[in-house]
């Protein structure tokens, strides 16, 4: 549920109509030149070629530069899991401009703009601005918020320069993760601070994202104890109504944070790392949100066949969206996990954890939250086991999580997968699980008093059940390439509902169920060194009907999803270190409510210079603005933009 | 305007739009050649270039012109960099064989083992099997050679480098030529040689 307020929006300004078949047409002829130009450049290049490397001498090897080129990490290929893995380079090539936007590369990721500061983010299904069947971390920090168990995810920003990978899975995850991880686990993973020495400075000044300022610098204080500090400020514009007029939805951002990385010995990792950020959302009064946050992590390896972590996070939250709503959250969670192995056949992992959450809300009569003040409790478990059947080509995975909340009580979530890998190029899985959507603070404590809707709050309200079916084949014929498909059938049940009580009134209720089936493609190809591709399609099939209680009137924002999704990114480096990339995405209709179907890319220029500078030329959303999520007087037109960013590295 | 309008504004989309669209993708990914090599390429080339630096007792490999066997443990990060690079090539009158292993066990024929980032966590327990037999453990992991590995590489400016643990060669009784070590970026050693 957004818990920003609707806007009238001021339709002054006109805008100039440009036919957009022109403004494509120059943009092609623009991008054909530059390949040809490049195609001629070659001929006078002095390449080197990698045959031609063992005929070079040692020291000459040693001088030789190599290619920043990110690898997709291989143990993925055999993961028992629809899993998409973003690198920093696809990040770094895509002209993203934040985590919402880096996200838009997973080929298994719903990801809709819903204004300049808001997005609605899920994986098979049950999109929306409060989408709650996801679980998101950032490096183990859990980010989603129990008021609605979902993600601000304007409130998430992170140097990407500093990410190493984001981590998709689509299905449930419920079993190592807990509740939430219903339709998927998303893991933003940052580099260690011992590969980020050295300076970092970015600038960008673009129509969209109006100007962006960055600095990063990573140092060392002994043989085995590095840190990284940096600060990142953004200013970006308000989006368009579809009549061209501006919507008020400018804000800004400031954050600042550091990471330390300690290695005492072989065996230990400690980690510490912690950000602050603020920033001011729309016009006056404007909607002001802040947050402070740290974590630290200690590894330890026992031996080759055990290891154990342990980590401890605080969270802070604030958001004050001027007469409606406010809310000051502060987390507190410890985990711990240990893994060690049992012959040569048991590989088992548990783990316990413990949250607490001091929410503090405060609302009108039209958005209330009953009581105001909520302290949360969670307490977790989970063992699994991952069985060898087969040395090297078959592997069983069972496991559960237990997890007790204060809304539902006890939840189990277990999970069975079954991993065959005839050689190491390809691996056929499947997976059975539960999982469980708990109730969050909106479930049962909203209610709303207006002349037309009484809405009371509901504290029986129970969790939402997943039953998931999974089917996958990954293939990788060579290093280069990987294919990858899943298929699953999702059975619902005590889905949200809208229910009207006898007396008139309206409560939320578990009286919707449904399912859901998909299919989910992707495939990463380098057809020659400089080139890759990567990208993917996918299908959802959703179908929710009410239980059949009496009095059920709808199913509450349970998503608007489209049938059809297609990615594709291209990453290409030319000759004399330029660089030309784009992403393009189709994205089909949303019918509740109504959202036309588009088509669009954002295409990138890179130039590296002088070593040690980068210059990109980026254009987003190329075939000018379209709308992505809701309709009405919500609904708003992602505008077409353009940005240069030069960055420095030393 | 009212909103169905702008609706139907919304939805137009001429024809000639889309094809002009996939002739856009198609040129932007317009195919071009290779300039500088990858990591994986480059260091492929100095697992290959490191052989003719080092000796091994003769007693490790299968027979007097028995090939040198690199092998790889856990992630490869080669593809077929490494296989092109040696093929057909001979070092000191021997062959070049790759072999790829998933576990220790087959371990004993390597006279080269390059440990891939899979294995970080099962490091120590690896150099540790390995401690007292003639193979020259190479890696990419970071500290390799500082943790007990004989020739860690690493990416300094986006160049390669290499370390050398003088240590852990000779406890497996293998020599370093100190041409190699003269270029290393780095030489680990407990006792003055």
């Amino acid at each position: 549920m957004t818990l920003v307020p609707n806007n009238e929006y001021a339709t002054k300004r006109t805008r100039m109509h440009i036919k957009p078949i022109w403004r494509i047409g120059l943009a092609v002829t623009l991008a054909v030149a530059t390949s040809v130009a490049a195609a001629d450049d070659l001929s006078s290049t002095n390449e080197v070629s990698p045959s031609s490397l063992k005929h070079l001498s040692l020291e000459a090897l040693m001088n030789l530069d190599i290619t920043s080129v990110s690898k997709r990490p291989e143990p993925y290929l055999q993961a028992p899991a629809a899993i998409q893995v973003i690198t920093q380079d696809d990040i770094r090539r895509s002209g993203a401009t934040s985590i919402p936007e880096a996200l838009r590369l997973a080929p298994n990721l719903e990801v809709a703009q819903v204004n300049s500061h808001d997005w609605a983010i899920s994986a098979r299904g049950f999109n929306n601005t409060s989408a709650n069947k996801l679980l998101v971390m950032i490096d183990g920090r859990n980010i989603y918020t129990p008021l609605f168990a979902g993600v601000f995810w304007d409130a998430q920003q992170v140097l990407l320069e500093d990410i190493d990978r984001i981590e998709v899975v689509s299905g449930p995850g419920g079993t190592l993760w807990g509740a939430n991880a219903v339709n998927g686990v998303i893991n933003v993973v940052t580099k260690s601070s011992r590969d980020t020495q050295g300076l970092y400075v970015s600038g960008a000044a673009g129509t969209f994202l109006q100007d962006y300022g960055a600095v990063r610098y990573g140092g060392q204080l002994s043989s085995n104890l590095f840190y990284r500090v940096y600060a990142q400020r953004s200013d970006r514009n308000g989006t368009e109504t579809p009549a061209g007029g501006t919507v008020p939805d400018r804000w800004d951002m400031t954050q600042g944070g550091f990471r330390m990385d300690y290695y005492p010995s072989v065996s230990d990792t400690m980690t510490l790392q912690g950000d602050a950020y603020g920033g001011f959302e729309g016009h006056t009064p404007k909607t002001g949100i802040n947050g402070q946050n740290m974590i630290g992590r200690w590894s330890h390896v026992i031996s080759p066949e055990s290891d154990w972590q342990i980590q401890a996070y605080f969270d802070r939250t604030w958001r004050r969206v001027p007469n409606s709503f406010s809310e000051d959250l502060k987390t507190y969670d410890l985990d711990f996990q240990h893994r060690f192995e049992i012959g040569q056949r048991n590989n088992l992992l548990w783990g316990l954890g413990y949250r607490d959450y001091d929410d503090h809300t405060a609302s009108t009569p039209g958005l209330l939250f009953i009581p105001p003040a909520r302290n949360l409790q969670l307490f977790s478990g989970f063992l699994q086991d991952e069985i060898t059947i087969v040395p090297e080509k078959l592997k069983l995975t069972l496991g559960s999580k237990l997890e007790h909340n204060d809304f539902s009580g006890w939840e189990y979530q277990p999970s069975g997968r079954l991993a065959w890998t005839p050689d190491t190029k390809q691996t056929v899985w499947g997976a059975v699980s539960r999982a469980v959507r708990s109730p969050s603070r909106i479930d049962s404590d909203l209610a709303a008093r207006t002349p037309a809707v009484t809405l009371v709050n509901n504290p029986n309200f129970d969790s939402e059940k997943c039953y998931a079916f999974e089917l996958g084949y990954r293939l990788a014929p060579r290093t280069d390439t990987t294919l990858s498909v899943s298929t699953y059938y999702n059975i619902y049940d005590q889905l949200r509902s809208l229910d009207a009580k006898p007396d008139g009134t309206l409560i939320l209720g578990n009286n919707f169920k449904g399912e859901t089936a998909g299919v989910e493609f992707s495939a990463d190809y380098r057809p020659i060194d400089r080139w890759r591709l990567r990208g993917g399609y996918t299908y959802l099939y959703k179908h929710l009907i009410s239980d059949g209680t009496p009095g059920v009137v709808a199913s509450v924002r349970e998503g608007d999803d489209p049938e059809h999704q297609v990615l594709i990114q291209s990453v290409l480096d030319l000759p004399l270190n330029f660089q030309f990339d784009c992403v393009a995405r189709y994205v089909d209709r949303l019918t509740d409510p109504r959202v036309p179907a588009y088509l669009t890319a954002d295409v990138r220029l890179g130039w590296e210079f002088q070593k040690h500078f980068e210059l990109s030329l980026v254009a987003q959303n190329l075939t000018g603005p379209h709308g992505e999520f809701g309709s009405g007087l919500t609904a708003v037109d992602i505008p077409r933009s353009y940005y240069a960013m030069l960055a420095y590295r030393y | 305007m009212n909103s169905q309008q702008i609706n139907r504004l919304r939805q137009y989309r001429p024809s000639g739009r889309l094809y002009l669209f996939w002739l856009f993708i198609f040129a932007c990914v317009f195919p071009v050649q290779a300039q500088a090599p990858s990591r994986a390429q480059l260091e492929a080339a100095y697992l290959y270039k490191f052989l003719p630096y080092v000796e091994w007792p003769s007693q490790s490999f299968e027979s007097a012109d028995g090939p040198f066997v690199i092998c790889i443990l856990g992630t490869d990060p080669f593809g077929r960099a490494l296989d092109d690079l040696v093929e057909g090539e001979k070092v000191k009158g021997r062959p070049i064989e790759i072999r790829r292993l998933s576990s220790l066990s087959r371990v004993g024929k390597c006279q080269v083992l390059f440990i891939g980032a899979s294995e970080s966590g099962r490091l120590p327990g690896i150099l540790d099997k390995l401690r007292h037999r003639s193979i020259l453990t190479v890696s990419e992991l970071p500290d390799f050679a500082r943790s007990g590995g004989m020739i860690g590489l690493v990416n300094q400016n986006n160049k390669i480098r290499f370390q050398i643990n003088l240590d852990a060669a000779k406890q497996a009784e293998i020599t370093i030529s100190s041409k190699l070590m003269q270029l290393a970026q780095n030489v680990f050693s407990n006792k003055r040689p």
